[in-house]
C-alpha cells in the first residue's frame, strides 16, 4: 500500500491526471493500434505453439489401418451404383442407400424436414450401427451429403462413406455407436437432422461425440490433397484434439493438409506470411460462419459435438481414395478410444498452420485492447468535451432514454425483418442506401433542424448547451456500449469481436461539429460513419468474396437466415450492438454544436 | 411530490405484474439462473416445502428445503386460498414478492426524504422521484423481484429496521425487524453489532445521560424476544422438531449445498481436499464477520457522527457492514447487489450528496460490476451449456464481481472518511466541500 | 485317526526330501556364508495404479510380473494382485478376454487362471497402505490380506503414472514417497518382513524410493528425477503400447530363470542399461544388508526357501506313536 501512496503522491505532484485526460484520444487510438498489431505479431516465430495431442486416450495412428486395396472394390461397386443415381430424385436415391445400409447391417431410417423458405419437405437418410460390445450411450457420426458445399454431386464421398460403413460393421472393437448420415446437403438439411436427433427422432444412438463430414466430388480414384474445415457458428470450434488427430493422421498417411483453403502450391509453406494468411482467413471464416455456404461442420454447433469437414481436392493427384478411408478409420479408432468427452485440449484457438496454433490466452488481449480503446474514447468524450460534468449529468436521463429507444427500435426492426418474408436484396439495398445517406449527413447538416429543437427545449434560454452536452454524452454512451458489447462477445466469439471492433473503430473519431473542431471534422465524420456502417461492410465482404453484384446480397441473405437455419447469433449481435452504436454516433456526428452561440466562459454562470 | 414517486412505484409494480402475467415461464427461468437463485433463497425450494407440508411429510427431511418453517407455513396458507388454480397462484405469489419489494422501496425512500428534509434541499421532490426511478427501474432489481427470491423478505425487514430507527425512532420495532430478517436468512444477524452502535448513538442524542447498558438492553431484549419467539413458533409448526435449524441456518453456516453462485465460497470448497474443508468453513465464517466489529467501532462516537445533521442516525456502519456481509456470504445473488445499491443511495442523501464528491474511482467500480454482471451468464453458458469453457471462467468473473463490489464499498468508506476529516479539520464549522482534497491516507 | 497317520507319514516323507535340498543350500551357504537369505516364505504385491484402455501396458506389465512370480513358485494365495482390470473385456479390445505383453501375441496373460485381489475402484491408496500395514477391520477376508511375518521376503512391484515423489492412483488420488516410506517402517516395526524388493516402473520412478529409511529394503526404479519411462512397443492391431521398457527387460531376463537358477539380482541389474531402458534405472542398496551380487533372484521372485528341520523328527515319531496308541 505504501508503494501505491508513493505512486499517488507522484501522480499528484506532476499533475499527471489532467495530462492523461488530455491524451485520452491518443491513448485510445494507441490501444486500438496495439489491438490490431497484436494479431500481426502472433505469427512471428516464438509467439505461436506447436500442436500436440493433449488427451492421452486418443493415440492417433497407433493402430494399423486396414482400409486398403481389398476394400477398394466395394467402394467402386458403390460408386458405380451411385453414378447411375445422379439423375434420380432424392427420395429415390435415399431408398437405394437405405437398402445398402440395411444390407451392411445398419438400422436405417429416413428423416423428413421442411426448409424455412419452402413448403415441400426434404429428406435425409441415416443408419445406425450399434457397437457390438459397447454400452451404446455414445456415438460417432460420419456425414456424406448428396451435394457438396460447392453444389456438386458428392459421388466419391458417399461411395467412400458407404464403403467405410460396410467395413466398420465387420469390426468388433467399437465402444461407441456409428451413425452414417446422408443428408440432402450439409446446410439446412443436415442442421435439421441434428436438431431432430436431439429432439424428435425415434431412432437414435446416444450422445454424439464427434462428427466427420466427407466431401469428395467426382468419380476419380485419386486426389491431390485434403482440405480440413473446422469453424462452427457463434465462435464455436471443435476441440483442438480432434482437429489435431485428423491432421496428424492425414500427414501420417502421407497426404498434404490445407487449412482455410490454402491453395495447392502454398501447402506446406510455413513462413510468416503463410501463417498470417491462415490466421486472417481463419478469423474471417469464423466471423462469417453461418452467413456463407456451410462446410457442414457448423451445423453441429450448440450440441457439444466436435465436428470437422474433410474435403478431398483435385482429380488426379498422388493420393488414392482409400487413403481418405484410412484417415476416417484411424480418426474413428482414436475417437473410439476416448473414455470421456473431448475436454483436454483447447476449445478456443486460432490455427496458423496445420501443426501450429495460438491459444485464447495469447490472442485475447487483442480484443481486450479494442474494448479498452472504446471505453477510453468514451471517457475522453466526457472529459475532453469542455463542458462541466454536472451539465453532462443533467442531460443523462434524456440521453439514456434516447439511446435505449434507438436500441429498442433497432432490435424491433431487426427482428421483424426475420419474421416477414421480405427479399434479402430489398432489405439490403434499403438499408445500404439509408446508411449512405446518413453517413453523408455530416457534410450536409440535415439532422440539425430535426433533432436540435426537442433536445434543446428544456433550456430555452440556451438550447446549445443542452444540445452539446447531449451530443457528447450520447456519443460517450454509444462508445461505452460498444466496449461492453465487445467485452461480452470477445471470449465467446473472438473473431466476431475482433472484426466488429475494427469495423466500429472509425466511430471513435466522430465528433459533434464545433467551431473549435478542424475544417476536416465534417469529412472525418462522413468517412468514419461510412466505413463503420454495417451494410457498407456487408458490401465490402460481398465484393471481396469476388462477386460484385450478388455477393453482398448473399451475405445479407446469410445474415438474415442464419438465425433460423443455424441458430447463429451474428444478426442479433449486429442489431443489438452494432447498429445502435452506429446510429447514436451518426446522430452525434450530424449535429453542429456551435459554441459561439453561448461561449464556454458563460457556461458555468448559466448553471 | 408524494404523488410523483408513488406514481413511479405503481408503474414499476404494474410493469412487473404484466411481465408475470405475460411471461409465465420467465420467473422459473430466473429461478434457475445462478445469478438470481441459490438453494437457500430459491422459489422452487419454497414450493417444494409447501408441497411436502401439504402431504404431511417433514419438509426438512429430504435436503431440498432451506427456508424457515414460518415462511413456508405462511405461503402454504396463502396457497390454500387458491386451491388448484395454478395460474392465479403464480400471479398472486409473484405479487407478494412485488409488494414486499415496493414496501422496501417506500421505506427507503421515506428515509431519504427525511434526510433531504433536514437539509432543506430545494430539489427534494425531483430527487425523490429520481430515487424512485432508480429503485424501480433498475433492471437487476426488476429481475430479482421476478425471480421470487426469498431474500426479498429479508431485505424488507432490514429496510424496516432502518425505517424504524430513522423515521420512527422506535428502537424496539427496529430490533424486532432485524430479528425477523435474521430469522429469514441468517446473515442479517451480523448487523446486530452496528445496530447496537446505532441505538447507542441515537440514545445519546435523545437523552445524553442514558447509560450504555440500558441502550444495549433496549436493543437486545426485543431482538432476542422476537427471534426466540419465531424459533419457538417454528418448533411448534414443525411438529416439535428442531431439525429445521440445521436445514436453514446450518446450510448457511456449514455450506452444505456447494452450488456455483456469485460468491467466493463455492469454488474454494469444490477444489479443496475434503479433510481441510471443516477448518476452512470456520475461516470463511469468521471472514464473513470480520469486517463488522471494526466498522462498528471506528464510526462510533466520532465528532462527525455526533454533530453533523442526520448523522445521529448511524446508518453508515450498518450499511457498510451489510455490504461486506453480502460480499463475503456463502450464497449471494444479484438481488443482494440491487439491495446494496439501494442502501448506498441512503448514504448519499444522508450527507446531502457530498459523499459523491469524494469517491475516488466510481467509474472503475461501476464498470467492473457491470462487466461482471454481463459476463457471468455468458461464462456460465460457456461452462455448463456449450462445454467450451470451464468453471475457472465463471469463477474468474465472480472474482471480478467481488472486486467491483469491494471497490464500491471501500470507496464509500474513503469518501465518508474524507468528509469526516474535512469536518473535524474545520471544527464542524462551514466546510468548503468543493475544496480539492489531496489525501493519500486518512 | 488313520487319515492323520497318513498325513503325518506323508509329512515326514516330504520333510526328508526337503532336508536334502536344504543340505544342498547349506553347501551353497558355505560359499556365501552370512549372505544367504534367512527367509522362509515369499510374497508378492503387484500393483497397477492406472486404469483406462490407453494404459493397457500397465495392466500388461503387472500381469506379466504376476505370471513370472507364479511360474517361479509363489502360490496365488501369496500374491496380492491389484489392478483396475478394465482391459481384457474392454469393448475396444480386438482380442476379447485376452491381454498380451508383446506384439507377437505369444502369451495370453489373461488366459490362465488369474486371481485379482483388488480390482477396479478398490485400487486405492488407502487399500494399498492398509494392505502393507495389515490394518483391516475384522471383515477383511484372509485372501485379501498380506499375511507376512518376520521371515517373509516380499516383492513389491508398482506401475502406473508417477511424478516427482508421487504415484497416481487411477487419476483420483496419489501416494507420496513419504507415505510409502512410513508404511514400510511400520511394516518393519511390526515385523512384517524379512526383506523387501521394491520395484517401480513409472516416470521419475527413482524418486519414489528416495525417502525409504527402514532396513532390509532393496529398491529399483525405472527412471530418475525429471525423466520419463518409455513404453517398449505397440501392437498395431490392438492399437496401444503393450509393455514398458523397464518391465520388458526385467521379464526378458526373468523368462530364462527357473526355480533352481543361481542367477543373482546383480545379473538382473546388469541388464538395466540406458540402451535397453532409454532412461536411467536406479538401484538403491544402502538399506539392504546383503550384497546384491550374492542375492538369488529366487529369493524374491520365486518361492525357494530354506526350511529349518532340527529336532522335528523325534517329535514326529513320538506323535505317530501317540496316535497309534
Amino acid at each position: 500500500m505504501a508503494l501505491l501512496e508513493v505512486l499517488q503522491r507522484k501522480i499528484h505532484k506532476y499533475g499527471l491526471v489532467p495530462k492523461l485526460i488530455k491524451a485520452l484520444p491518443i491513448i485510445s487510438l494507441v490501444c486500438a493500434l496495439v489491438g490490431t498489431g497484436w494479431i500481426l505479431y502472433l505469427p512471428i516465430d516464438g509467439q505461436y505453439r506447436k500442436t500436440y495431442i493433449s488427451e492421452n486416450a486418443l493415440m492417433p495412428s497407433q493402430a494399423y489401418s486396414y482400409y486398403r486395396e481389398s476394400e477398394w472394390n466395394f467402394l467402386r461397386g458403390y460408386r458405380d451404383e451411385l453414378h447411375n443415381l445422379v439423375a434420380n430424385s432424392t427420395i429415390e436415391r435415399n431408398a437405394e442407400v437405405k437398402n445398402y445400409l440395411t444390407e451392411a447391417g445398419y438400422t436405417a431410417a429416413e428423416h423428413h424436414y421442411t426448409p424455412s423458405n419452402a413448403n415441400e419437405s426434404g429428406s435425409n437418410v441415416y443408419g445406425i450401427l450399434n457397437a457390438p460390445r459397447g454400452d451404446g450411450t455414445e456415438a460417432m457420426v460420419i456425414v456424406a451429403p448428396w451435394t457438396t458445399s460447392d453444389g456438386t454431386y458428392n459421388e466419391n464421398g458417399i461411395a467412400l462413406a458407404m464403403g467405410m460403413a460396410r467395413y466398420f460393421a465387420r469390426w468388433t472393437i467399437w465402444s461407441k455407436n456409428i451413425i452414417l448420415v446422408i443428408p440432402e446437403n450439409n446446410q439446412f438439411a443436415l442442421r435439421s437432422w441434428v436438431k431432430s436427433y436431439h429432439s424428435s427422432l425415434d431412432l437414435t444412438a446416444g450422445s454424439i461425440e464427434a462428427a466427420l463430414v466427407i466431401e469428395y466430388p467426382g468419380s476419380g480414384d485419386y486426389y491431390d490433397y485434403l482440405e480440413v474445415s473446422y469453424e462452427g457458428v457463434n465462435g464455436q470450434l471443435p476441440n483442438l484434439d480432434l482437429l489435431n488427430t485428423a491432421i496428424s493422421i492425414s500427414e501420417h498417411e502421407g497426404m498434404k493438409v490445407s487449412l482455410q483453403k490454402t491453395p495447392k502450391d502454398q501447402i506446406g509453406e510455413n513462413t510468416y506470411w503463410s501463417r498470417l494468411t491462415v490466421l486472417f482467413n481463419g478469423i474471417k471464416a469464423l466471423a462469417l460462419a453461418g452467413l456463407k455456404r456451410s462446410n457442414g461442420c457448423e451445423v453441429f454447433s450448440g450440441y457439444r459435438i466436435q465436428a470437422i469437414t474433410l474435403r478431398a481436392v483435385g482429380d488426379n493427384g498422388s493420393v488414392d481414395i482409400t487413403t481418405l478411408g484410412r484417415v476416417i478409420e484411424a480418426t474413428f479408432r482414436s475417437v473410439n478410444n476416448l473414455l470421456e468427452k473431448f475436454h483436454q485440449s483447447f476449445f478456443f484457438y486460432l490455427m496458423l498452420a496445420p501443426r501450429n496454433f495460438i491459444s485464447i490466452g495469447t490472442y485475447l488481449p487483442s480484443a481486450v485492447f479494442f474494448s479498452v480503446a472504446f471505453a477510453l474514447a468514451a471517457l475522453s468524450e466526457i472529459l475532453n468535451c469542455g463542458l462541466p460534468l454536472p451539465v453532462l449529468v443533467g442531460s443523462g436521463t434524456k440521453v439514456l432514454l434516447t439511446f435505449l429507444s434507438i436500441t429498442a427500435s433497432s432490435l424491433l426492426l431487426g427482428s421483424l425483418v426475420l419474421f416477414f418474408p421480405v427479399p434479402a436484396s430489398l432489405i439490403y439495398y434499403t438499408f445500404l442506401i439509408f446508411g449512405l445517406i446518413v453517413a453523408s449527413l455530416p457534410t450536409k447538416q440535415l439532422l440539425l433542424a430535426a433533432l436540435a429543437r426537442p433536445w434543446g427545449k428544456s433550456n430555452p434560454a440556451n438550447p446549445y448547451i443542452q444540445l452539446a452536452s447531449s451530443a457528447h454524452l450520447l456519443h460517450a454512451v454509444c462508445l461505452l456500449y460498444a466496449s461492453l458489447i465487445i467485452t461480452s462477445i470477445l471470449v465467446v466469439n473472438f473473431s466476431l469481436a475482433y472484426t466488429m471492433s475494427i469495423c466500429m473503430l472509425p466511430l471513435t473519431f466522430v465528433r459533434p461539429i464545433t467551431l473549435r473542431s478542424s475544417n476536416y471534422q465534417e469529412n472525418i465524420n462522413a468517412v468514419s460513419l461510412l466505413l463503420s456502417c454495417p451494410f457498407f461492410i456487408v458490401l465490402l465482404i460481398g465484393i471481396l468474396d469476388g462477386d460484385f453484384t450478388n455477393g453482398p446480397v448473399e451475405v445479407m441473405q446469410g445474415l438474415l437466415t442464419s438465425w433460423k437455419d443455424f441458430d447463429c447469433w451474428t444478426w442479433s449481435i449486429v442489431i443489438v450492438g452494432w447498429i445502435p452504436v452506429w446510429i447514436g454516433s451518426a446522430v452525434c456526428g450530424s449535429l453542429i454544436v456551435d459554441e459561439s452561440e453561448y461561449g464556454v466562459v458563460d457556461l458555468k454562470k448559466d448553471l | 411530490m408524494v404523488k410523483g414517486y408513488a406514481f413511479v412505484l405503481a408503474l414499476g409494480l404494474a410493469l412487473e405484474l404484466i411481465m408475470t402475467i405475460l411471461f409465465p415461464s420467465f420467473s422459473g427461468f430466473l429461478d434457475s439462473a445462478v445469478e438470481f437463485s441459490t438453494p437457500v433463497t430459491s422459489w422452487r425450494s419454497i414450493e417444494e416445502g409447501i408441497f411436502l407440508l401439504k402431504h404431511n411429510i417433514d419438509p426438512y427431511d429430504g435436503g431440498v428445503v432451506y427456508h424457515p418453517p414460518v415462511l413456508i407455513k405462511l405461503f402454504s396458507q396463502v396457497k390454500d386460498l387458491f386451491g388448484t388454480n395454478t395460474t392465479s397462484w403464480r400471479i398472486a405469489s409473484g405479487l407478494i414478492f412485488q409488494i414486499a419489494d415496493i414496501l422496501t422501496s417506500i421505506e427507503l425512500i421515506q428515509i431519504s426524504k427525511k434526510f433531504l428534509r433536514e437539509y432543506k434541499n430545494p430539489k427534494q421532490g425531483t430527487y425523490t422521484v429520481l430515487i424512485a426511478i432508480f429503485y424501480t427501474f433498475n433492471p437487476i432489481k426488476i429481475l430479482s423481484v421476478l425471480s421470487n427470491s426469498s431474500i426479498i423478505f429479508s431485505n424488507l425487514f432490514i429496510a424496516s429496521t432502518l425505517y424504524s430507527m430513522v423515521v420512527l425512532e422506535n428502537v424496539a420495532l427496529a430490533a424486532a425487524s432485524l430479528a425477523m430478517g435474521t430469522y429469514l436468512s441468517y446473515n442479517p444477524c451480523f448487523l446486530l453489532f452496528p445496530f447496537i452502535g446505532m441505538v447507542i448513538n441515537l440514545k445519546n442524542h435523545l437523552s445524553p445521560c442514558s447509560s450504555i447498558i440500558k441502550s444495549i438492553s433496549v436493543a437486545l431484549i426485543p431482538f432476542i424476544a422476537t427471534f426466540t419467539g419465531l424459533l419457538y413458533c417454528s418448533y411448534i409448526i414443525n411438529n416439535n422438531n428442531w431439525n429445521f435449524l440445521m436445514a436453514t441456518y446450518g446450510t448457511n453456516i456449514f455450506f452444505t449445498k456447494i452450488n456455483p453462485n456469485l460468491g467466493l465460497w463455492w469454488y474454494f470448497f469444490i477444489e479443496i481436499f475434503e479433510f481441510f474443508s471443516k477448518f476452512f468453513i470456520g475461516v470463511f465464517n469468521i471472514y464473513n464477520l470480520v469486517y463488522i466489529l471494526p466498522l462498528t467501532i471506528r464510526f462510533q462516537n466520532s465528532k462527525f457522527s455526533n454533530l453533523q445533521i442526520n448523522n445521529k442516525y448511524l446508518i453508515f456502519p450498518f450499511v457498510l457492514s451489510y455490504g461486506f456481509v453480502v460480499l463475503t456470504k456463502a450464497y449471494p445473488t444479484l438481488n443482494d447487489l440491487g439491495f446494496i445499491c439501494q442502501l448506498l443511495l441512503l448514504l448519499v442523501f444522508q450527507n446531502d450528496l457530498k459523499i459523491l464528491k469524494f469517491l475516488r474511482y466510481p467509474i472503475v467500480s461501476i464498470l467492473l460490476v457491470i462487466h461482471a454482471v454481463i459476463l457471468s451468464p455468458i461464462f456460465y453458458y460457456l461452462w455448463i451449456f456449450s462445454g467450451s469453457g470451464n468453471s475457472n471462467f465463471f469463477y474468474a468473473i465472480n472474482l471480478v464481481y467481488s472486486l467491483g463490489l469491494g471497490f464500491m464499498l471501500i470507496d464509500f468508506i474513503w469518501s465518508y472518511l474524507s468528509l469526516e476529516y474535512l469536518f473535524e479539520k474545520n471544527n464542524g464549522k462551514e466546510v468548503d466541500y468543493d475544496a480539492k482534497l489531496r489525501l493519500t491516507q486518512i | 485317526m488313520r487319515y492323520l497317520q497318513i498325513l503325518l507319514l506323508f509329512q515326514t516323507l516330504l520333510l526328508s526330501v526337503l532336508s536334502i535340498s536344504s543340505e544342498d543350500e547349506a553347501k551353497i551357504g558355505t560359499f556365501y556364508n552370512e549372505d544367504a537369505s534367512t527367509h522362509t516364505n515369499n510374497w508378492a504385491v503387484l500393483v497397477s495404479t492406472s486404469r483406462f484402455w490407453f494404459n493397457y501396458r500397465h495392466m500388461a506389465n503387472v500381469l506379466s510380473m504376476y505370471r513370472t512370480v507364479k511360474r517361479l513358485g509363489i502360490p496365488d494365495s501369496q500374491i496380492i494382485l491389484m489392478l483396475a482390470d478394465d482391459v481384457a473385456c474392454n469393448s475396444r479390445n480386438a482380442f476379447p478376454g485376452a491381454v498380451f505383453n508383446n506384439a507377437d501375441r505369444g502369451i495370453d496373460l489373461y488366459g490362465e487362471n488369474v486371481e485379482v485381489d483388488y480390482r477396479g475402484y478398490e485400487v486405492t491408496v488407502e487399500n494399498f497402505i492398509r494392505l502393507l500395514t495389515d490394518r483391516w477391520g475384522p471383515e477383511q477376508p484372509r485372501s485379501k490380506r498380506l499375511l507376512t511375518d518376520e521371515n517373509s521376503n516380499i516383492f513389491i512391484y508398482m506401475t502406473g503414472h508417477g511424478g516427482d515423489e508421487f504415484l497416481k492412483f487411477q487419476d483420483a488420488e496419489e501416494i507420496g514417497s513419504h507415505d510409502l516410506a512410513d508404511a514400510f517402517e511400520q511394516m518393519y516395526e511390526k515385523k512384517r518382513y524379512n526383506e523387501i524388493l521394491f520395484m517401480i516402473d513409472t516416470c521419475q520412478a527413482n524418486t519414489m524410493y528416495s525417502k525409504f529409511y527402514s532396513p532390509n529394503i532393496l529398491a529399483v526404479g525405472s527412471s530418475e528425477l525429471d525423466e520419463s519411462s518409455y513404453s517398449h512397443h505397440s501392437d498395431v492391431e490392438i492399437g496401444v503400447a503393450v509393455i514398458d521398457r523397464f518391465t520388458y527387460y526385467n521379464l526378458d531376463f526373468l523368462e530364462n530363470v527357473n526355480k533352481n537358477s543361481n542367477k543373482t539380482l546383480q545379473n538382473l541389474f546388469d541388464t538395466y542399461t540406458f540402451e535397453n531402458v532409454h532412461s536411467h534405472a536406479g538401484i538403491r542398496t544402502d538399506l539392504f544388508r546383503r550384497n546384491v551380487s550374492n542375492v538369488l533372484l529366487t529369493d524374491f521372485f520365486g518361492s525357494v526357501s530354506k526350511v529349518v528341520v532340527d529336532g522335528v523328527e523325534d517329535d514326529l515319531l513320538s506323535l505317530i506313536n501317540f496316535s497309534k496308541r
